[in-house]
C-alpha cells in the first residue's frame, strides 16, 4: 500500500512558512535601535570636556636644570634638579588633599592633620596613608619641561637633561 | 480538521519598514565610522605622528631621539586644546594644527606646520590660545566651522595683516613693533582726523588736523578757494583734505562763508613790495627746505620735507600781506604748527613773502586763471547756505573757526570692529558679508555701500524725493516744497536741483504721467549722488593706506583681555615740557619739531638728551649763533635764528646743566689719568676708523669728519674742541645705547682700549684754537663755570 503522504504526522501539522520580509523588517529595526543606542550611549562621554590640560608646560628646561628645588605653587608641585635628572614632587598630601609645606631639612609637613614625609616623600608620619606623588616629566618639541598631573611615577625615575 | 497554512502577505509596511532600518543602519554605521576613524583631525593627527617618527628616525643620534621618539611611538590621537576661562575661551584648533608649537615641523605643510616667527614665545598657545589673536570659532573640530566661515558665526579667521587688529586687546595705547600695519592705521587714524567727526572713545588732541580758518578770508584767494573745496587733488596731489561730494551751487556757498572769515588788519595794510634777493638769502638761512617743499629736482620729484605744507604753488593761492603777517608770528596763526618762531623783523618778513611769492607761483596756471571770469562776492543768501553747509558737513571737526563748534555726530566708532556684522549697512554692494571687508570698501569708496533711493509705493514721490535731498542745506536755502499737482512739485524740485548746481541747466521733466517723472527725476539725482544721504567724504585712500585703516578700526573693539593681568605693561611715557625760561623759548622755537628730548620730539636732527654730557658748552654757545652743516655732504643745517645773546646764553647753560646723566660715561671721569693718546692713536688706525671718519683731510666719508674746519666759527670745531670725554667713552663704549639707529659699530672694546682711544679723539683739538683753550682750562670737560665773555 502506497504511503499518503499526506496523512503522515509530518503533513498533519500546520506548517508556518517563514515570513522571510516580516523578520527581516523586525530583525533589522531592533539592529538599528540597538546601534543608535549604542551611538546614544556614547554621547555622555564626549571626546573632550572644556577642562584645562592635565600636561602643563612649566617652562624652558634650562629654567630648571641645575636649581635644586622650584616651587611651583600654581601647578602645585615642585622641580627637583640633582646629578640624574630633574624629578617632581607633588605638593598634594595624600590623605586629604592639603598642600604640603616643605620644611628647612628638605622633609615635608602637612599643616592640616600633621602628617610628615622625608625628602623623597615618604610617609614618616601619619595619617597620610601613601608617600607623596611623583609625577612624569618629559620634554616638550619646543624645549619646554612638560608635567603630566595623571603619570604617576617611581620615586628614583629622573628626567635626563 | 487540517488547519489551513497562513498566509504570508508582502505588505507594505514590512517593505518599509526594511528598507528605512537597513538605511538607517547603514547611515549609523556610517558615521560611528566617520567619527571614530576618518574624522578630518584624527587624518592630520595620523599624518603628524608619521612626520614625527620619520623625523626621529632621521635624527640617528640617541640624545636627539629623546623628546621625538618618545612621542612618535604612542602619540595619543585626541581632540587636544586650551582651555582659557578667563577668556571664556576653548581652543581646539591645536587639534588639527598639532605642530604649532614644534620648531621642527616648520618645513611641513598646513595646518601640521609651526607658528611662524617667535610670537609664540611671548604669548604660548596653552595660555593665550589661538582664537584671542586670529579669531574663529575655536570649539569647533571641522574645517569650516572652526575657521568660522559657517553662517552665523560672526568673527571669521582674520587674513593676513588684519590679525594685527587684535593685538589692542592687551597691547592698549603703545605702539605694537610686531604690528606696522596696525600702527601705520593707527597713526592716520589720527593724522586724517577721523576723530574729528567720529567719537573713537580717544582724547581729542587740542589740535585739529587742518589749519585754523580764523583769517581764511584774508589769506586765500577766491578763485583757489573754490577749486580747492571742488577737488583739491587738482592744486596738490598729494593732500590731506578729503574730498566732499557737492553740487557747485553748495560749493559757491561755502566759498562765500569762508571768504567772510577776514583779519581787517591784513585787510587794511599795504601792499607790501619786497627785495627777492634779500628774501632768498632768508629763506636760505631759515632752512625751510628741511620741513617744506620747495623745489623740483631734474626729474620733477619733489624736493624738502613733509612737516609742512608743499610750497610750490602758494603764490597762486596766497594773499602776501598775510603772508607777511604769518612771518612775524606764525603762532598766533596756527598755535599748535610745528614751524618755528623766528625773529623776523616786518622787512625781513616782506622780503621773504616777495621771495616765496615770486618764487613759489606757477605761471602758466597764473596766467589761465587771470582768463577766468572775476568771481562775483558771495551773496547774503550763499553766505548763508555756506553757513549752514560748514556745520551740516561738520567741517569744524578739522578746522577751527570761531563761533563754529565741532558737532562730531557722525557714527560712533569706539567699538566698530566688534559690530556684529548684521548692523553693518552694506547696502547691495557685491562685498562678502564680514567687518573687514565692510570697513575697507566702506573706506576706498564711501559711497558704494548705499542703497540707491528708491520710490516706495504709496508714497507721494516729491515729498519723498524733498526729504532726501542732499546735502540738504544746498536745498532748503529756498522755502519748503509747495503745494499742488504732482507734476508742478516735480517741475519745482527739478529747478531747485538746477539752482543748487545739482543738475545741469538744460535738463527738463519729460512728457508723460507724474510717476513716468517722478522716476526720471530719481534717476537723474542718483546719478550725481545728490539722493545718498552719507556726509562722508572721500579721502582716497591707497589700497595700503586703506588696509592700515581698516585694521586700526578693527582694533575698535569691545572686546579685550577679561582682566588686567594679561594687559601689556605701558611705557611711561614722558613729555618734556618745562615751565622755566628754557620751555618758553622751547616753545617759541619749536625745537621739538627736529629734536628729541627725553622721548619727546621727533629725531630729525640730534637727540638732546645727554647734549650736556655731550658737547663742551663754549662751542654749543657759539654754534647756536653760527649753526653749520656737521657732515660735509650735507647741505641742511640748523636754522640761524638769530638768537639774543642772552638766549643763546640761556640756552646752552640750560643745556650744558640739565641735559646731563652724572652716570654717563663716568668712567672716563673716574680713569682718565690712566688713558694714553699715543696708544689710542695705534688702535685709531688699527681698528679701522679712518674708513669712516677724516682726519686732516685723509679717511672715509661715512661718518662725520672729527676734524671739520668752519671758517669764520669763533671756537674750535674739532672733535676735541667739541665733545667731552665722558660722552666720547660711552659712546665708544655702545653707540647703539645712546643712539639705537646709528650705524657706529660697536668694537667690543676693552675698558682701557676705550680710554686710550677716548684720549686720543679728545687731542684732536684744532692747533689755531689750543692756545686758547688751553689757557681756559686743561680739558673742556672741567668747565662748571659761565660761558666766558
Amino acid at each position: 500500500m502506497s504511503t499518503d503522504l499526506k496523512s503522515t504526522p509530518r503533513f498533519q501539522q500546520p506548517r508556518e512558512r517563514r515570513d522571510f520580509l516580516g523578520l527581516a523588517a523586525a530583525w533589522s529595526a531592533i539592529a538599528t535601535i540597538f546601534l543608535a543606542l549604542l551611538g546614544a550611549l556614547r554621547l555622555p562621554s564626549p571626546w573632550a570636556f572644556p577642562e584645562s590640560s592635565r600636561r602643563v608646560k612649566l617652562g624652558p628646561v634650562s629654567a630648571f636644570k641645575g636649581i635644586s628645588i622650584t616651587p611651583e605653587p600654581k601647578e602645585r608641585l615642585w622641580v627637583f634638579s640633582d646629578d640624574k635628572g630633574l624629578y617632581v614632587i607633588s605638593a598634594v598630601c595624600t590623605h586629604l588633599g592639603c598642600v604640603v609645606a616643605k620644611q628647612e631639612d628638605g622633609s615635608f609637613f602637612c599643616p592640616c592633620h600633621g602628617s610628615r614625609f622625608d625628602a623623597e616623600g615618604k610617609v614618616t608620619k601619619g595619617p597620610a596613608p601613601k608617600p607623596l606623588l611623583h609625577l612624569e616629566l618629559s620634554i616638550s618639541a619646543d624645549g619646554q619641561l612638560v608635567v603630566d598631573h595623571d603619570k604617576e611615577v617611581g620615586s628614583d625615575v629622573r628626567l635626563k637633561v | 480538521m487540517m488547519d489551513r497554512p497562513k498566509t504570508y502577505r508582502v505588505g507594505w509596511l514590512k517593505v518599509v519598514l526594511l528598507l528605512s532600518s537597513v538605511a538607517s543602519f547603514g547611515m549609523l554605521l556610517l558615521a560611528a565610522y566617520q567619527e571614530n576613524f576618518t574624522a578630518e583631525w584624527r587624518t592630520h593627527q595620523q599624518e603628524f605622528a608619521h612626520v614625527l617618527s620619520v623625523k626621529a628616525t632621521a635624527a640617528n643620534e640617541a640624545s636627539a631621539k629623546e623628546g621625538a621618539s618618545a612621542k612618535a611611538s604612542d602619540y595619543p590621537i585626541e581632540i587636544r586644546q586650551a582651555f582659557l576661562p578667563e577668556w571664556d575661551k576653548v581652543d581646539r584648533c591645536i587639534t588639527c594644527h598639532v605642530g604649532i608649537d614644534n620648531p621642527a615641523m616648520q618645513d611641513q605643510p598646513q595646518p601640521l606646520t609651526a607658528h611662524p616667527g617667535d610670537i609664540l614665545q611671548h604669548h604660548s598657545a596653552d595660555r593665550y590660545g589661538c582664537t584671542i589673536c586670529h579669531q574663529g570659532q575655536g570649539r569647533a573640530t571641522d574645517k569650516e566651522a572652526a575657521h568660522g566661515r559657517v553662517p552665523f558665526w560672526d568673527e571669521p579667521l582674520l587674513t593676513g595683516d588684519f590679525i594685527q587688529s587684535t593685538c589692542t586687546q592687551c597691547h592698549h595705547d603703545e605702539e605694537v613693533p610686531q604690528a606696522p600695519v596696525l600702527n601705520r592705521g593707527r597713526q592716520l587714524l589720527s593724522e586724517l582726523g577721523c576723530v574729528g567727526c567720529h567719537k573713537t572713545g580717544e582724547t581729542l588732541a587740542a589740535e585739529k588736523v587742518g589749519p585754523q580758518l580764523d583769517s581764511v578770508g584774508s589769506k586765500v584767494t577766491r578763485k583757489w578757494l573754490h577749486k580747492w573745496l571742488a577737488d583739491p587733488g587738482k592744486y596738490l596731489p598729494k593732500h590731506k583734505m578729503p574730498q566732499y561730494p557737492l553740487p557747485s551751487g553748495a560749493i559757491d556757498g561755502l566759498a562765500a562763508f569762508l571768504m567772510t572769515a577776514r583779519d581787517e588788519k591784513i585787510d587794511n595794510a599795504p601792499q607790501p613790495k619786497g627785495d627777492y634777493d634779500t628774501g632768498a638769502d632768508i629763506y636760505r638761512e631759515s632752512q625751510c627746505i628741511v620741513c617744506h617743499v620747495t623745489k623740483l629736482d631734474y626729474a620733477d620729484n619733489p624736493v624738502g620735507g613733509h612737516i609742512g605744507p608743499n610750497l610750490m604753488k602758494i603764490g597762486n593761492k596766497i594773499n602776501q600781506k598775510w603772508l607777511v603777517a604769518f612771518f612775524q608770528n606764525p603762532h598766533s596763526f596756527l598755535p599748535h604748527t610745528k614751524m618755528p618762531g623766528y625773529h623776523f623783523s616786518k622787512k625781513e618778513a616782506i622780503n621773504l613773502s616777495q621771495f616765496a611769492i615770486e618764487e613759489w607761483t606757477d605761471y602758466d596756471l597764473q596766467d589761465a586763471e587771470a582768463e577766468e571770469p572775476a568771481l562775483p562776492k558771495g551773496t547774503p543768501q550763499q553766505i548763508a547756505l555756506g553757513k549752514r553747509l560748514f556745520a551740516e558737513l561738520d567741517c569744524a571737526g578739522c578746522h577751527e573757526l570761531k563761533g563754529n563748534p565741532a558737532k562730531r555726530d557722525a557714527p560712533e566708532l569706539t567699538f566698530i570692529g566688534s559690530t556684529p556684522v548684521h548692523q553693518l549697512t552694506f547696502g547691495d554692494a557685491k562685498v562678502p558679508r564680514t567687518t573687514p571687508d565692510f570697513l575697507y570698501t566702506k573706506l576706498k569708496s564711501p559711497r558704494s555701500l548705499h542703497h540707491k533711493f528708491e520710490l516706495h509705493p504709496g508714497e507721494d514721490p516729491a515729498d519723498a524725493i524733498w526729504e532726501n535731498l542732499r546735502p540738504k542745506s544746498a536745498f532748503s536755502a529756498s522755502q519748503s516744497l509747495p503745494d499742488g499737482a504732482e507734476g508742478e512739485r516735480l517741475a519745482w524740485l527739478l529747478e531747485q536741483a538746477k539752482k543748487a548746481g545739482v543738475l545741469e541747466k538744460q535738463l527738463a521733466l519729460p512728457s508723460g504721467t507724474t510717476a513716468k517723472q517722478a522716476n526720471w527725476l530719481v534717476w537723474a539725482l542718483n546719478e550725481v549722488g545728490a539722493l545718498n544721504p552719507l556726509k562722508m567724504p572721500d579721502f582716497q585712500p591707497s589700497d595700503e593706506d586703506t588696509e592700515a585703516l581698516a585694521i586700526a578700526l578693527m582694533s575698535l573693539s569691545e572686546v579685550g583681555a577679561p582682566s588686567k593681568r594679561f594687559d601689556a605693561p605701558r611705557r611711561p611715557q614722558t613729555v618734556f615740557d618745562p615751565k622755566d625760561e628754557f620751555g618758553k623759548l622751547e616753545r617759541h622755537y619749536r625745537c621739538l619739531s627736529c629734536h628729541k628730548i627725553r622721548s619727546s620730539g621727533e629725531l630729525l636732527a640730534s637727540d638732546l638728551t645727554y647734549e650736556g654730557n655731550r658737547v663742551n658748552r663754549e662751542w654749543l654757545y657759539h654754534y647756536l649763533n653760527q649753526p653749520y652743516s656737521m657732515r660735509r655732504m650735507l647741505t641742511i643745517a640748523m636754522p640761524i635764528f638769530h638768537f639774543p645773546d642772552e638766549e643763546s646764553r640761556l640756552m646752552s647753560e640750560y643745556m650744558a646743566n640739565v641735559f646731563v646723566d652724572t652716570d654717563l660715561g663716568a668712567a672716563w671721569k673716574r680713569n682718565r689719568d690712566k688713558a694714553d693718546a699715543a696708544r689710542g692713536k695705534t688702535l685709531f688706525q688699527a681698528k679701522g676708523c679712518m674708513a669712516c671718519h677724516q682726519v686732516n683731510g685723509t679717511g672715509g666719508d661715512v661718518g662725520p669728519s672729527l676734524t671739520t674746519q668752519v671758517p669764520e666759527f669763533p671756537h674750535g670745531t674739532w672733535v676735541g674742541d667739541k665733545l667731552k670725554g665722558e660722552w666720547v667713552y660711552a659712546w665708544l663704549e655702545n653707540p647703539q645705547a645712546i643712539l639705537p639707529d646709528t650705524i657706529e659699530p660697536n668694537l667690543g672694546l676693552g675698558d682701557q682700549e676705550i680710554l686710550d682711544l677716548t684720549a686720543f679723539v679728545l687731542s684732536l683739538k684744532n692747533p689755531q684754537f689750543q692756545k686758547k683753550n688751553d689757557s681756559d682750562s686743561n680739558d673742556s670737560d672741567n668747565d662748571n663755570g659761565q660761558v666766558k665773555k
